[in-house]
């Protein structure tokens, strides 16, 4: 089968927009090749191309749910020790909209 | 005291019980191996000396007062770095969690903790269990015991190295498409994947979430089901985790005679060696030997596993590995001007590049546009393995096949193409995505490396695994 590429560098930008990932201008280039070597990799599904959804029918079902109950767990100083800055009992980061950080 | 390090668990078992040694002895005999030896295999990432010798010493008291907790009660065990233990760092081999000290144990440590286990120290691993060779951990190379010029494999590389370096007679791992059974076979151990929800997840670090399965590393099989017992069990934190029984370990010796064993073709493909091939196929002989009945059979979709797992495992490790964003825990960037930058920052620099790879496709494949020519795709093809798995499982009572299609491979041999490594899991991948049981074990050897065999039962048949393991490790030998 060809390896066609699918994804071109402003693909490639976009996915690690959404990915919350930032990619030298090399590395996006490397990146690119490396999601369209990745896709080829995958492209045996197409196989499936006939198949639908409704041929599936009941076999995508949810894990059991366990019961909503509140219990102790662990506790606020604890987790905010894992914390890079806490204030007041609270976790700091960037103020969200606009300004200076704190 | 060193000889003793080649002792198996439950040899240990019974010289503690008989007072051969102490529990602090012996910990302090692993200690120091690991402290002489560890320099040149790079097995663990943390060694929690100051608590083991704690424990250790709590476990000779509870002896001495006629209070032993029982076959676990003094037995060193390392624990692979994506599981948490409180106290001790937790980075699943990531600069993103470098530092991270879980405050609370996942719950396989909790029931070893109970039973009176020493948690040795904390073994390398590819960061986030992504890999095949233990090659990407951001902070050391984990060496092949046998031959440092290889590879131990990957993910749990570091808890099957520290196994077979007599480092711990026994190690948990984490398997999400052959991460305990790959790197066993590689370094000549055995390793047992559970059926999915046997262990509970609480604790390990997700990669992806509806295949990731704690799972057991040792040298002997009668040693695995020990330990696999002490760690299964119904979880309320883990809502996918099984109440089925897991009394594994006392009907080792029943033997094969009648047992059905199907060889799938499609794992016995041109890919496979003929150095792996052969040892595999002198095991299934022995099993005809000892009155098992073994055949060949077709499994069609099993060609469609390895590119629906990537894609599928990719996918939900794009989504768990979402809350790595420099703000609760973990490595957060020095410099940002907002929040958004903050998150894109610390994951960009925290991230190793497979990581980044495989969050890059799983994005992609959830993506708008693409979601249902990919990941629709993929699970389709995961019901298909499933269903070829259960109709297969109608003719026989096991499958066999190699567990790597070669064996430990060179350090840096597969570095150049990320899907030149994905190859490696072609044997191991299907029992992931169909979640039911599997276990390698040494069945031979090709060039002087270790080739490992796999055994896949049913959900839940892992006594079935462990009796026809045992039946071939009694007939070969004990490989140590």
């Amino acid at each position: 089968m060809e390896n066609k590429a699918l994804l071109n560098i402003g693909d490639a930008e976009r996915i690690a927009e959404l990915a919350k990932l930032d990619f030298s201008a090399l590395d996006v280039e490397r990146i690119c090749s490396d999601l369209n070597e990745m896709i080829f990799f995958a492209s045996r599904l197409s196989e499936l191309e006939k198949l639908e959804k409704k041929d599936f029918e009941g076999s995508f079902s949810l894990s059991s749910l366990r019961e909503d109950k509140p219990s102790l767990g662990i506790s606020r100083e604890e987790l905010l020790r894992s914390a890079e800055s806490s204030c007041d009992g609270f976790i700091s980061v960037p103020r969200v909209i606009g300004g200076e950080s704190r | 005291m060193s000889d003793i390090l080649k002792r198996t668990l439950l040899e240990h078992a019974r010289a503690l019980s008989a007072g051969e040694y102490s529990a602090e002895e012996l910990a302090r005999a692993y200690l120091s191996r690991i402290d002489e030896k560890d320099k040149e295999i790079g097995a663990f990432l943390a060694v929690a000396e100051e608590s083991a010798l704690n424990a250790a010493r709590a476990s000779d008291k509870r002896r001495a007062e006629g209070r032993s907790l029982g076959l676990l009660d003094g037995i060193p065990i390392a624990v692979k770095d994506n599981i948490c233990a409180k106290g001790i760092a937790t980075t699943c081999a990531s600069k993103m969690l470098d530092g991270y000290i879980p405050p609370y144990d996942a719950a396989a440590v909790e029931r070893l903790r109970l039973a009176g286990a020493v948690i040795l120290g904390k073994t390398n691993m590819d960061e986030f269990g992504m890999g095949s060779s233990c090659e990407k951990s951001a902070f050391k190379l984990t060496k092949n015991p046998i031959d440092t010029s290889r590879v131990a494999g990957g993910s749990s590389g570091g808890s099957a190295a520290a196994v077979a370096a007599s480092f711990a007679p026994c190690a948990l791992g984490s398997d999400t498409g052959g991460s305990v059974r790959q790197p066993a076979a590689f370094c000549g151990t055995v390793g047992m994947k559970p059926t999915y929800g046997r262990v509970s997840r609480y604790g390990l670090v997700a990669f992806a979430s509806s295949l990731d399965c704690i799972g057991v590393i040792s040298t002997s099989v009668a040693d695995n089901a020990t330990v696999l017992g002490a760690i299964s069990g119904k979880d309320a934190r883990d809502a996918t985790s099984s109440d089925r029984e897991a009394d594994f370990d006392n009907r080792l010796d029943l033997g094969v005679s009648g047992l059905r064993i199907g060889l799938p073709k499609e794992l016995f493909s041109d890919a496979v060696s003929d150095g792996v091939k052969s040892a595999v196929m002198s095991a299934a002989e022995i099993y005809e030997r000892l009155g098992a009945k073994v055949f060949e059979i077709s499994m069609p979709s099993l060609d469609m596993s390895l590119p629906a797992y990537y894609l599928i495992s990719s996918a939900e490790a794009s989504s768990n590995l979402a809350r790595f964003d420099g703000v609760r825990y973990g490595c957060r960037a020095e410099k940002y001007s907002d929040i958004n930058e903050l998150y894109i920052r610390s994951r960009s620099e925290g991230f190793g590049d497979e990581v980044k790879r495989r969050i890059m496709l799983g994005t992609f494949a959830l993506s708008a546009g693409y979601y249902d020519k990919y990941y629709a795709k993929a699970q389709m093809a995961e019901e298909l393995v499933r269903r070829d798995f259960e109709r297969a499982f109608g003719e026989c009572d096991l499958l066999l096949s190699p567990t790597s299609p070669e064996v430990a491979f060179h350090i840096g041999e597969k570095s150049g193409s990320p899907t030149n490594m994905y190859a490696s899991d072609i044997c191991t991948v299907p029992a992931s995505i169909a979640g039911i049981p599997a276990l390698s074990l040494p069945c031979g050897a090709d060039g002087g490396m270790p080739v490992g065999l796999q055994l896949m039962g049913r959900a839940f048949s892992e006594s079935t695994l462990y009796r026809a393991a045992y039946a071939l490790e009694r007939e070969r030998g004990r490989e140590r």
